[in-house]
């Protein structure tokens, strides 16, 4: 038993002990306020150094804690998980990297070393996603999320580029004190705030860099549950928490950091209306509520948006392992339609599910409905328009999540499958993360009775329509190309690189100046050809003689009195 | 003294090569050379131990330090892993010879002879142990460059008619009139882009990389491109600043439209060598394009960019297919980490350091250069996910190989992390 678990033992105590560090930075951080580690002068140039350390500040340790947290339940589940793949020592190597440049993203005190966790995580998704690699489908899929994310990164380094100019660091203290005189609207920060912001679309999957998220549930269930949808994902929002003292200064691009997270709420959302792949669900709806994170950032409301952040690792990742325990139950089978009923087989999952459904849906007192509805306020103060959007969006939410509760556990058992329920070691961290999902909402609970009683009435009123359809008659209206953004980008992105490749490969590399240096050749070898009755023709002798012409040639110069 | 015992001791360990035709004599020759260079370079002061013979001409700058470490390191690693027979070890001794020479020549005149002798033996690499068509890509190769040294002789013909002297001391610190400066850019531009290659210059070399066997791809890729870099930064940067700072746009303009051009063709490229080549001339340009920006931190990630894609590439050439081990997969992704400039490797201090000299010009270019980061995650994953689903050659690592893709790799990751040995 230990000995075919050991790799996920080991990696689950080494993910426990950081936690348990977490625990006491967040300690320390709470009484005797912030502080640094360093680490090493990475480099130095031209005057410009980056120092690389350990920023411990309230931020940086609540994200320290929720990471390790989650990560410890996530790494439990997966020796459950994984308990029958040959690679499962690979497995949870990927998985400890994974949160060794988690911790080194939220804890760096600069934005390069941020930036260092950032691809680092970015590259363990990739591994991650494509760690099924018999299938050539899953890696397809690990390339477009890392190229898509090479894209917003791109952004990022571009900004840090134009940071390092107005600034000369990129140290955080640094860079927030020397802000502070920067007049406000100025031309360079506003730069630096969009780029970086183009670095939030790709990791945190906004619009227009979102799709490769969907594609990324090709990995492990855990890997879904603890990188696509509590952690890695929330990236985006701790960077622009942790910049805020820039975008404060950038009102403009506040206003778009806004609004592309309310358009990506609204797309993700209704994408995940008509899916059938459970895990597809949850994957739109992470996009969608990652939307709702970052319109609360651009609406200037960072502690929503944090809050939102912390209850929606409890209750994603709870929904993603509780898929997890379904999908090992039902053998693997992942489309919803050919669920149905498990609630009876699967008792417990069904339980922690409905509770992590609950808190995405937003119903109190689950912590959903308080991060939601904070998120709500903060962003009606900004735009009445995306706030009744945003309500319009959760109203979707409450449908595709009763939709997606509905098809899995009630009704009638739709194929031959008999699921079972999953072990303890399995079943355990889903407890734990169903009561952090019930519970966490009330580490901040604003009560508005409007709020409370319109949401209770209307979630009543969205599942008691919705039964009928899902539950007793488990409608199909599946429709998984439904509003496809991969085939406007293939169509429009590339394609045209790939055919554009190939014609300068073609056009410009062989005839243009292929031709053009053979004309040169030919000219070359006429005179050769003309030359060729004085020498052997031998190509070495040729060479030599050339060889000697130049030295004699030299040497004749350099001794020549002139 | 030293320096021309370091430029002889290649020769004589080729002429021993040949006489004994013991493999083991090779290796252990490129070790002693790799020591010798070693202690050189952490010991300046043992160059001045003869005074009275100590030669002008050759001397060491820090930037030739860290290129004849590399070129000693690189050619041991290429002799420990090559199949090849002992002409073709001898060949490669002799090119390093040639390699030591330029790095330390201070006059054009030795400039020029090392820079000539390099051709020959390569060229003869390509005939006589080449496959395919060989002999027409070895013309092809060797018109090409000739015809870089050529324009390179003629410039330093002109200087030389201009200045009665060899020396680049006399050559640096004369100013020459506006319009011959543009003339000596062009030759200059020729001579180096060639070698590089930058595009448009650059077809010669997909298909001699392709025709080499394996140690030859490595040391043309790994070194040889090295001394287009080289020429810009020792003779065309003190030569003409001001043509090239006139010019600046132009020439960033046209390297930026390389890079991405490169990029895009190996999308289109098969095959394992060639995508690698072609993503090769993808960072040759670019690493140009820091030199241009003509800022000491754009020159800066230039240098490192030398050391980053002379490790990157060489350890890749090194992986191309072979039975599928986990160790062969690691090794290769590690390599292709490498190439893409993933953070911790050295690759991306050199790519950080060149957009950030690039942005100091223009955003533009750094934006367009750095468009070549993505499409190179691109490429790099392809090729490396075609690999791990290919079929399985027969062929396995041997333990060498293994040995140095360590090296190589942990070094790619070892100066990503402490890059300060590689920065001047």
């Amino acid at each position: 038993m230990i000995k075919k678990h050991w790799a996920g033992i080991v990696a689950s105590l080494v993910v426990f002990l950081l936690f348990l560090t977490s625990l006491a930075a967040f300690n320390r951080v709470h009484t005797t306020g912030a502080f640094e580690v360093p680490l090493l002068n990475w480099f130095a140039v031209s005057g410009m150094s980056v120092t690389w350390g350990l920023l411990f500040d309230s931020l940086s340790t609540l994200m320290f804690t929720m990471i390790t947290g989650v990560a410890f339940l996530i790494h439990v589940y997966s020796i459950g998980y994984m308990a029958d793949d040959d690679n499962r020592a690979r497995f949870f190597w990927y998985l400890n990297l994974f949160v060794f440049f988690m911790v080194i993203l939220v804890l760096s005190d600069n934005f390069l070393g941020m930036f260092v966790g950032w691809e680092g995580v970015g590259l363990c998704s990739y591994l991650l996603i494509g760690f099924w690699s018999n299938n050539r489908s899953y890696l397809t899929a690990a390339k477009k999320a890392f190229v898509m994310n090479r894209i917003g990164d791109l952004g990022f380094i571009l900004g840090l580029l134009v940071m390092f100019l107005t600034f000369g660091s990129v140290q955080f203290s640094e860079v927030f004190s020397l802000v502070q005189q920067v007049p406000a609207n100025d031309i360079a920060l506003i730069l630096i705030t969009f780029l970086l912001f183009v670095g939030v679309t790709g990791k945190s999957a906004q619009l227009p860099l979102f799709t490769w998220l969907p594609d990324a549930m090709a990995g492990p269930t855990p890997v879904s549950a603890l990188i696509h949808a509590a952690t890695m994902v929330t990236a985006g929002i701790y960077m622009i928490a942790r910049s805020s003292a820039l975008y404060e200064l950038a009102p403009q691009v506040l206003t778009i950091v806004m609004w592309v997270g309310v358009a990506t709420a609204v797309v993700g959302a209704v994408i995940a209306l008509r899916q059938s792949d459970i895990k597809k669900v949850l994957a739109y709806s992470t996009v969608s509520q990652l939307g709702f994170m970052v319109a609360s950032l651009g609406a200037g409301a960072t502690f929503p948006a944090l809050f939102h952040m912390v209850t929606h690792a409890f209750f994603k990742a709870l929904l993603f392992l509780g898929a997890g325990s379904v999908i090992h139950g039902m053998g693997g089978e992942q489309d919803m339609y050919k669920m149905g009923g498990l609630k009876r087989d699967m008792p417990l999952t069904f339980s922690v599910f409905l509770v992590g459904a609950l808190a995405l849906s937003g119903c109190p007192p689950f912590s959903g409905f308080f991060s939601k509805d904070a998120i709500l306020l903060a962003v009606h103060h900004a735009s009445p328009i995306a706030f009744y959007t945003l309500i319009g969006v959760s109203i979707l939410t409450a449908i595709y999540v009763a939709r997606m509760v509905f098809l899995v556990f009630f009704g009638s058992q739709r194929s031959d499958t008999h699921a079972h329920e999953s072990p303890a070691v399995m079943t355990v961290p889903l407890v734990v993360l169903a009561v952090l999902a019930a519970g966490a909402g009330f580490y901040h609970p604003e009560l508005e009775l409007i709020m409370l009683g319109g949401t209770v009435i209307l979630l009543a009123l969205i599942w008691g329509l919705t039964y009928p359809r899902y539950a007793v008659k488990a409608v199909d209206d599946r429709c998984d190309q439904f509003l496809s953004f991969d085939l406007v980008y293939h169509a429009l992105i590339v394609t045209p690189i790939l055919a554009s490749g190939r014609l300068i490969h073609s056009f410009f590399d062989r005839d243009i100046i292929d031709n053009t240096a053979g004309g040169f050749g030919e000219l070359i070898s006429g005179l050769g050809q003309s030359l060729r009755s004085l020498h052997s023709g031998s190509i070495g002798f040729y060479l030599w003689m050339i060889t000697a012409y130049v030295a004699v040639f030299l040497i004749g110069f350099s001794i020549w009195p002139f | 003294m030293a320096l021309l015992v370091l430029i002889s001791l290649p020769l004589l360990g080729a002429l021993g090569v040949l006489v004994f035709k013991s493999r083991l004599f090779a290796v252990a020759v490129s070790t002693i050379i790799a020591f010798f260079t070693a202690t050189i370079v952490m010991r300046p002061d043992l160059l001045m131990m003869f005074p009275s013979i100590s030669l002008p001409s050759l001397a060491l700058t820090p930037l030739s330090s860290i290129l004849i470490i590399l070129t000693s390191l690189m050619v041991l690693a290429i002799i420990m892993t090559s199949e090849d027979s002992f002409g073709f070890i001898a060949l490669l001794l002799g090119i390093q010879a040639a390699l030591f020479g330029v790095f330390c020549a201070r006059t054009g005149l030795l400039f020029y002879i090392f820079w000539e002798m390099t051709l020959i033996p390569a060229f003869f690499m390509i005939v006589g142990w080449g496959s395919g068509d060989k002999l027409k890509i070895a013309i092809r190769f060797l018109l090409y460059n000739l015809v870089g040294s050529f324009a390179l002789l003629a410039v330093f013909i002109y200087l030389f008619l201009n200045t009665h002297s060899f020396a680049f001391s006399d050559w640096m610190t004369m100013v020459f009139p506006q319009s011959h400066q543009l003339w000596l850019l062009v030759g200059l531009m020729i001579a180096f882009g060639i070698k590089l290659p930058l595009v448009p210059f650059h077809r010669w070399q997909p298909d001699t990389y392709e025709c080499l066997p394996r140690s030859g791809t490595m040391l043309f890729s790994g070194l040889l491109s090295k001394l287009g870099i080289y020429g810009i930064l020792v003779v065309m940067v003190p030569l003409v600043p001001h043509a090239m700072l006139i010019h600046r746009s132009l020439i960033l303009t046209i390297i930026s439209i390389g890079v991405i051009y490169a990029s895009v063709v190996a999308l289109a490229e098969t095959g394992f060598k060639r995508v690698v080549a072609t993503v090769s001339i993808a960072h040759g340009s670019m690493l140009a394009a820091g030199v241009f920006s003509l800022t000491p931190i754009g020159i800066q990630g230039g240098i490192v960019q030398i050391v980053a894609h002379s490790l990157g590439v060489t350890a890749l050439f090194l992986c191309e297919p072979r039975v599928r081990s986990r160790f062969y997969l690691g090794i290769l992704f590690l390599s292709v980490l490498g190439s893409i400039g993933l953070p911790l490797t050295v690759g991306f201090i050199g790519e950080f350091l060149i957009l950030l000299g690039l942005s100091q010009v223009s955003l533009i270019y750094a934006l367009v250069c750095g468009v070549s980061i993505v499409l190179g995650a691109w490429v790099m994953l392809t090729l490396y996910q075609n690999v791990q689903s290919s079929s399985d050659t027969p062929i396995r690592l041997t333990d060498d190989e293994e040995t140095v893709l360590i090296a190589l790799v942990s070094a790619i990751f070892i100066l990503g992390i402490f890059p300060s040995v590689v920065l001047l």
